[in-house]
Parts: C-alpha cells; structure tokens; sequence
C-alpha cells in the first residue's frame, strides 16, 4: 500500500482511479493521442516558419546582394573620381603646387 | 453547484533529489473549494530508473503519471498539460514546477484570485522564488522548504491577503493557474522557446493583447527551490537564471516589455505587499511563540525558533529589526520604545538577551523587566549604573 493512505486529492476521486489499470491506459491513450496530433500541429508550424524564414533569408540576401553591387559601383566612381588627382599629384606640376604650398603654409604661420 | 475543476500538472525531468518530495506534498493538498486531479508530466527523464521510481510512487500516492515517448522541452511538456486541461474540460489548469512545495490549499486560493475578476487570465502563486516578484528570504531551502512552513506562510498569507490580486508583467510557471476559457482564446506556449524558458512570459503578453490580466496572489504560497534542476540538465548555464536566446525573441517580439517590467517596479505595489506580509510573520510568530530582543549582540548569534527583535544603536537611535525564518523588517515604530516595541507585537517580550549594552539599553531592559520579561545577560554587567 506504501503511501496510498495519505494520498488523495481533491474531492478524492483519482486516488481510486489511479490504481484501476482501465484508467491508467485509458490515461496513457489519451496522452498518446493529444501527443501525436500536438506534434503534428507543431510540425506544421514549424514547417511554416521554416519556410516564411526562408523566403525572408531570400529576401535579405537580395537585399545584400543589391547593397553589395551599389557598394562596388560607388567605389568604382570613387576611384574614377580620385584617379585624375593622384596623377596630377604625380607629375612635376603637382610637385611644384605641393611646394608652393608648403610656402604659403610656412608664409602665414 | 459542482466545485470548478482543476488539472494540476508537474512538469518532470530528472530530479531524483528534490521531485519525490514535490509529489508528495501535491498529493497532501488537501483543498475544500475545488477538485483537483494531479498528472505528473515526465519529460523522457534520461536518469537511469528515474522514471520508473517516479511512476511507482504516483500510483502510491494516487496521482496519475504519463511519460512522453521522447523528450519534448519544456515548452512543449507544458503544452500536454494544457492540451489535457481543454480536452478533458477542466475549468483550470495549474502548471507547476517540480522543485517545489505546495500547500494545503493552493489551488482554493488561486482559483478564488482569479474568480474575482473575469478578465483574470492567469494568477502565479507567490514565493521565496519567483522572479523579481519573490517573497525575500535570506535561506530558503533551510527554513522554508518544509510542508509545514509552507502551510503556515499560505494560511497566513490567505488570511493577510484574502484574494488580492497584484498586477504583474509577466506570469511565472513555476506554479501558475490558467483558466481553460482564457486557454482556449490565447492558444499554447510557443515552441519556438525550444528547451524552455521565457515561454510563459510570451504566453502571458500574448494573454495581455487580447485584453487579460496577469496577476500575482499574495495569499498563496508556494515554496520554491529554484533554477538547480535547470543548471543540471543543462537548460541554463551555471550562474545563469534564464536563455538570452529565448530573451532575444521577448526583446524583438515585446520590445515594450522591459519597460513595463521598469514601470511596475516603480510602482511599488509589491514591496508594500512585501512589508505586509513579513510584518504579518512576525505578528503571527510572536503571537504563537513570544519574541527574543537582543542587545547589542547580532541576531545570528541566537539560535531561536521565535521571532527575534535586534536592537542596535544607530548614532543616538536605537533601531529594531526582526527577524524570523530567514525574513527580516525593520520596525518602524515611534515614541517611547518598550512601548512601541510591545504593542507592535501585541505583547511584551518573553526575553530580553543583553551582550554589549549601553546605558539606554539598560533603561530599556528595565522597562521589559517591569513588564515580566525575563532579563538575560550575557556580559558582566552591573545591574545598575
């Protein structure tokens, strides 16, 4: 008997039902059922937000991809853009400007 | 008319050192306002024999026990409860940790918290451990994890706080009851939450949206050892209380959440309920055992179980503070302090234990002495100065 004396609840009805084998499996079906179709409930889910994370994973990797291209483009402006000044920095007229420069910096300071 | 039927599902997974003694103290509730039906939900425990020892003491005890085919997480174990509660049309289900303590009557208290409002959507049991909601005590596994202080703190509790009912943030899971009507609108935990943790607080903003309350009982009492299971079965990291993941998915989901959490802290509701009830414990205690001042010396330095008031000299103050079972409150009382102190407690005290007195202290002790407490003095000291 063990514990069983000091063991009911409520208004003591399950203390008898648990020890009746026609409810304990009675117990263990209905688990086994709400189990199965919970777990078919929460695969769908979680089939469905595998794929709406991927359709957005899509998505997002366009936008990287879109991003990554104008980044590559604004480069190339860039380096459009300052080649002409490196050249010039280059070349003796550049180097005389430098000079000059240099003068009129020591000049006002 | 049919007492309102409650599910009261455990949740298990391992914890040969702490989950038989849950089970029997769910098996001891002894409640007289519903009917309650106790399941214990093991989660596939991997512990070797576990299970079984686990099934055979539920059919000793008399609550019914199912073990899942294989390991599901909290979140979704939880879930089985709830799908239980609607299927078997229950009126409440009460999800409950198994590192607990449950009293006589909890599911009478929280069943009677939330019919006092319909709009109630779920009432989490208050405790030495729930969150930033608890119940401060400075040793909770040596002085409270007993059925019979667990019973004496909810009937005190109840008596205190009747159905109150503290709006809070978020619910706790650790020994929540949920309505199977609101259940039924706000749908399950989210599995999303994997292994567990933060699931309940999803749960419970979501119940929050659609128009319900989420409320703490103060007149329940449940004790709680903690997160210990947790950190074992590898749920949460040593040190950690919860899963910054599952935190992350609050964060982006509830981005207002903190700041509601922020807010209720500011509002100060439960640190008057806090004062409340540990100046209720001490009341009780002194009433039933008498109450110890000491002077001069530390409280720590008594081995007591009764109240016992600790004065000390702050400048020129004197400043009583009692503590109880691991509780503690300072006593703010005013005017003539033999006085004060004795109608505080409603009685004088039974002793007044002297270690370093000071000449205030020994007017004092005159005082209590008059009034028939027993005058101990720990220190060579004249009886007059």
């Amino acid at each position: 008997m063990g514990e069983a004396a000091a063991a009911t609840t409520g208004a003591g009805r399950q203390g008898d039902a648990v020890n009746d084998e026609s409810h304990v499996r009675e117990l263990e079906r209905e688990m086994d059922r709400l189990s199965l179709e919970q777990s078919l409930r929460d695969f769908e889910i979680a089939n469905a937000r595998v794929i709406d994370l991927t359709k957005r994973l899509l998505e997002a990797n366009e936008q990287i991809w879109d991003l990554q291209r104008q980044v590559e483009a604004s480069t190339m402006r860039s380096l459009a853009l300052t080649r002409p000044l490196a050249v010039f920095k280059q070349s003796s007229l550049g180097q005389i400007a430098r000079r000059v420069l240099a003068v009129l910096r020591s000049l006002k300071g | 008319m049919s007492q309102p039927r409650v599910l009261f599902a455990i949740t298990v997974y391992n914890g040969a050192a702490f989950v038989p003694d849950c089970l029997r103290s769910a098996a001891a509730m002894r409640p007289v306002e519903t009917e309650v039906d106790v399941l214990v939900l093991d989660d596939a425990s991997p512990d070797p024999g576990f299970s079984d020892e686990i099934e055979s003491l539920c059919r000793d005890l008399g609550i019914d026990y199912y073990r899942t085919p294989r390991n599901l997480g909290i979140p979704r174990n939880v879930n089985m409860g709830l799908l239980r509660g609607m299927d078997a049309d229950y009126d409440y289900v009460v999800i409950a940790n198994s590192d607990v303590c449950f009293s006589e009557r909890l599911t009478d208290t929280l069943v009677a918290t939330a019919l006092s409002d319909p709009m109630i959507g779920s009432v989490t049991s208050w405790s030495n451990n729930v969150s930033l909601f608890s119940l401060p005590n400075s040793d909770p596994d040596r002085y409270l994890s007993d059925q019979v202080t667990v019973s004496w703190l909810a009937r005190l509790l109840e008596r205190t706080f009747g159905t109150q009912a503290i709006d809070i943030p978020a619910g706790i899971s650790f020994a929540i009851l949920l309505p199977v009507p609101v259940l039924r609108k706000v749908g399950l935990m989210d599995p999303v939450f994997g292994r567990g943790y933060c699931e309940e607080t999803d749960w419970s903003l979501r119940s929050l949206e659609m128009g319900f309350r989420i409320v703490l009982a103060p007149g329940a009492f449940t004790y709680h050892q903690g997160g210990g299971a947790n950190v074992a079965a590898g749920l949460v990291s040593a040190g950690h209380t919860t899963v910054p993941e599952n935190e992350a998915i609050i964060d982006m989901r509830w981005p207002e959440f903190r700041v509601q959490v922020a807010d209720f802290e500011q509002r100060g509701e439960l640190k008057r309920a806090r004062e409340t009830a540990i100046d209720a414990i001490m009341r009780d205690a002194a009433g039933r055992l008498g109450y110890v001042i000491t002077m001069g010396g530390s409280a720590a330095d008594v081995e007591l179980d009764a109240p016992i008031v600790e004065l000390s000299s702050r400048g020129a103050r004197l400043v009583p503070v009692a503590h109880y079972l691991g509780f503690s409150c300072a006593l703010h009382i005013e005017g003539e302090m033999t006085q004060a102190i004795t109608s505080w407690f409603g009685r004088p005290p039974s002793e007044v234990r002297i270690f370093e007195p000071s000449a205030t202290m020994h007017d004092l002790a005159a005082g209590f002495a008059a009034l028939g407490s027993v005058i101990d003095r720990h220190v060579s000291y004249p009886t007059s100065v």
